[in-house]
């Protein structure tokens, strides 16, 4: 009896993709078992409640499959792609409820590895290996930030507050707060080049 | 407000993070619709994005996968169901004659107030699909402009003035189609019998008259597929302001212009 063949270990991401819009669960499962912890950490720390951002994972992933033949590998990488609409849905959602509530809840900041890029994952497997990588050199580049830079990219990466919410927050006149967040993305942006041009090949 | 003025390559990162006001939004994605520089820049930030959020992983809850698996099935379900979205549920779908006679008599009571309902939802129905139609319309519009602008042949220029909120005027040209597009913005619309005029600056000799055009209240312009004639060779472009109608020749000094790369 035929068997359908096994996707490869190495199948790319755009070909996972390409098989998600023509309606394979496995595929997106693929994505899901790759991406789905980038997505919550991003989803926790913006929204700050587990089951918040459990929904907005599930959100995000169900998007993905409504969209994914609307995808262009072209324009990006994939997982560029789902960053940004599970950044969006977080910060929908939020936006929707209004920021103060999650501000004083914060339970992201109560977790163990709530440092950004400084997680606790132990060497094991190739993927552990990278992952470690990937966390060293995005500490470094942060920690090459000045402090207040870092701040900035604490409260508009991590937190996803906006310009205004932040200046707010911090009582620091909004120009400055604009232009410390640019020129903060911007370090970053430089500084990792080699490691994100990888990612979206 | 910043304390110096902001360029649209400046609110990339905000865009990018969606930190930028809704207005500030707006702007940025006029702009970013047809600008092949600032799309390469936005995506950028978004590889960076994802390599921030890559470097952070968290282990998810283990049943969120079953539950995403639970919400795809039924998304697949609801698709396939004739009678999706209509609220219609199997176990109600049979009715006896008795019930049907009954059902029938409150059926006649109700007729008008239902056909009346009926067509109230046919008029908003035929309003949705009119928005869509319009809206579809639009995009096609925007994704020619995009795939026009985004062909590998094309040469941008933009054209700046001096002052605090310039005008700038982007020319994306297609030596292979020898057409051009012109997008301004910050330009106010010109006075009453007067006209934009776009000119064709040769290497040596008279500039070539082209198309002439007006802004929106916005300051806002953009016309395609101007064509340059055959057999110019074109060096640059150039901006004036000219009576109705245009001129042959121009009658008043460039407020902006510039220089295909090549030719500089």
């Amino acid at each position: 009896m035929a068997t359908p063949p096994l996707p490869t270990p190495l199948e790319s991401d755009h070909s996972l993709l390409e098989r998600v819009a023509r309606g394979d669960e496995s595929a997106l499962e693929r994505l899901y078992d790759k991406y789905a912890g980038a997505l919550y950490a991003v989803a926790h720390r913006i929204a700050g409640e587990r089951s918040d951002a459990e929904d907005v994972v599930l959100d995000s992933f169900a998007q993905a499959w409504r969209d994914a033949p609307r995808f262009q590998p072209s324009r990006g990488s994939a997982i560029a792609w789902l960053t940004m609409i599970c950044r969006s849905r977080a910060l929908d959602l939020i936006r929707s409820r209004g920021r103060r509530a999650r501000v004083v809840t914060k339970a992201a900041a109560a977790e163990p590895d709530a440092a950004p890029g400084m997680g606790t994952a132990g060497p094991g497997t190739d993927r552990d290996v990278e992952q470690l990588e990937r966390r060293k050199v995005v500490a470094e580049a942060l920690m090459a930030l000045s402090p207040p830079q870092r701040e900035a990219v604490q409260l508009a990466f991590y937190e996803g507050l906006s310009h205004s919410e932040i200046a707010e927050r911090l009582g620091e006149p909004l120009g400055t707060v604009k232009t410390r967040v640019r020129l903060a993305m911007q370090r970053l942006r430089d500084s990792l080049r080699p490691y994100y041009a990888r990612q979206a090949v | 407000m910043s304390d110096a003025p902001e360029t649209m390559r400046d609110l990339v990162p905000g865009y990018a993070l969606g930190a930028l006001t809704a207005e500030e939004t707006r702007a940025f994605e006029a702009a970013l619709a047809i600008s092949p520089e600032l799309q390469r820049d936005v995506q950028e930030h978004r590889e960076l994005n994802a390599l921030l959020a890559l470097a952070d992983e968290r282990t998810p809850p283990a049943e969120l996968k079953a539950r995403l698996a639970e919400r795809i099935g039924k998304s697949k379900e609801a698709a396939l169901s004739p009678g999706a979205g209509a609220g219609s549920e199997p176990g109600r779908r049979s009715f006896t004659p008795l019930v049907m006679g009954a059902g029938l008599a409150a059926a006649l009571l109700v007729s008008v107030g239902l056909s009346l309902k009926v067509r109230s939802l046919t008029r908003a129905l035929d309003e949705k699909y009119g928005e869509i139609a319009r809206y579809q319309t639009w995009l096609t519009e925007r994704e020619a402009t995009l795939n026009a602008i985004l062909e590998p042949s094309i040469q941008l220029v933009t054209m700046v003035a001096p002052g605090d909120k310039p005008p700038i005027a982007q020319v994306f040209y297609d030596p292979r189609k020898r057409s051009v597009i012109i997008h301004t913005f910050n330009l106010p619309p010109a006075a009453a019998n007067r006209t934009y005029q776009l000119w064709f600056l040769r290497k040596t000799g008279t500039p070539i008259p082209s198309q002439v055009f007006n802004t929106e209240p916005t300051g806002h312009s953009l016309v395609q597929a101007i064509q340059v004639p055959a057999g110019e060779d074109i060096s640059g472009f150039a901006l004036t302001v000219e009576p109705s109608g245009g001129s042959p020749q121009p009658t008043t000094t460039p407020f902006l212009a510039g220089f295909l790369a090549a030719t500089r």
